[in-house]
């Protein structure tokens, strides 16, 4: 009976590269804390991308029911919302 | 990231006008800005909420992060419900109202969207910190 013979595989490239270092505690402290704010921010952006997907599907939810935007009400909302910018911007420039 | 926060009483008249609501998801998409509220509201209104509403309550909360509720929270809402007391004979803030402007300041939220001028006009003089729209100044007469 003969043998399949297999064709050795070469090893696949890695694209990282394994490095291992001696470090001080400081030093690795605040490597670490510094990736721990870095998987904190992508966290939060995560998060906010998947709050805005869930609003835009609740406007196509409202309009596939028939719902249609009142344009005073959002002339009104924009304004206000554009007064209490100018608001915050003002309060932002007064010393504190 | 903006936040707005909601009262009680915003999110009943938006549950009761969907035109509204409509409107203010496409402001929070155009400018970015994130809905919260307090847990307190969150309470009070699904608690509230008649049975036949209870599944549209459930609906609009989902587009609504909330907060958490602490010691420090609640004693800063407790000075500032007492300051609004103080400060107007109109006002009488109750302890979910000055939940939410405590969380409003916070969060370093600017804007109050109420059902409630009077009152949250009261909280936000106390606190100085934050604006109120009131909802039936924009929803169409």
């Amino acid at each position: 009976m003969a043998t399949k013979r297999t064709r050795p595989t070469r090893p696949k490239e890695s694209p990282y590269e394994k490095v291992s270092a001696t470090l001080e505690r400081p030093v690795l402290r605040e490597i670490r804390e510094k990736s721990a704010n870095v998987s904190e921010f992508l966290n939060e952006a995560a998060k906010d991308k998947l709050y805005f997907e869930r609003v835009r599907e609740g406007i196509k939810q409202l309009r596939r029911q028939g719902v249609r935007e009142d344009p005073e009400f959002r002339r009104r909302l924009e304004e206000a919302l554009d007064e209490a910018d100018a608001w915050r911007r003002e309060r932002s420039r007064a010393p504190q | 990231m903006k936040e707005v926060l909601l009262d009680t009483g915003a999110l009943i008249g938006l549950q009761r006008d969907r035109r509204a609501f409509l409107g203010l998801l496409g402001s929070v998409d155009r400018r970015g800005i994130q809905l919260r509220t307090s847990p307190a509201v969150l309470v009070e209104f699904l608690g509230g909420s008649p049975r036949a509403l209870r599944s549209a309550s459930d609906w609009l909360m989902s587009f609504v992060e909330v907060g958490t509720v602490d010691e420090m929270i609640g004693r800063r809402a407790a000075t500032l419900m007492r300051a609004s007391l103080d400060g107007s004979t109109q006002a009488s803030p109750g302890a979910i109202d000055a939940l939410v402007a405590a969380e409003a300041e916070r969060r370093g939220c600017e804007v109050v969207i109420s059902g409630d001028r009077n009152d949250f006009d009261a909280l936000a003089t106390a606190s100085g910190r934050f604006k109120v729209i009131d909802l039936e100044d924009v929803v169409a007469p």
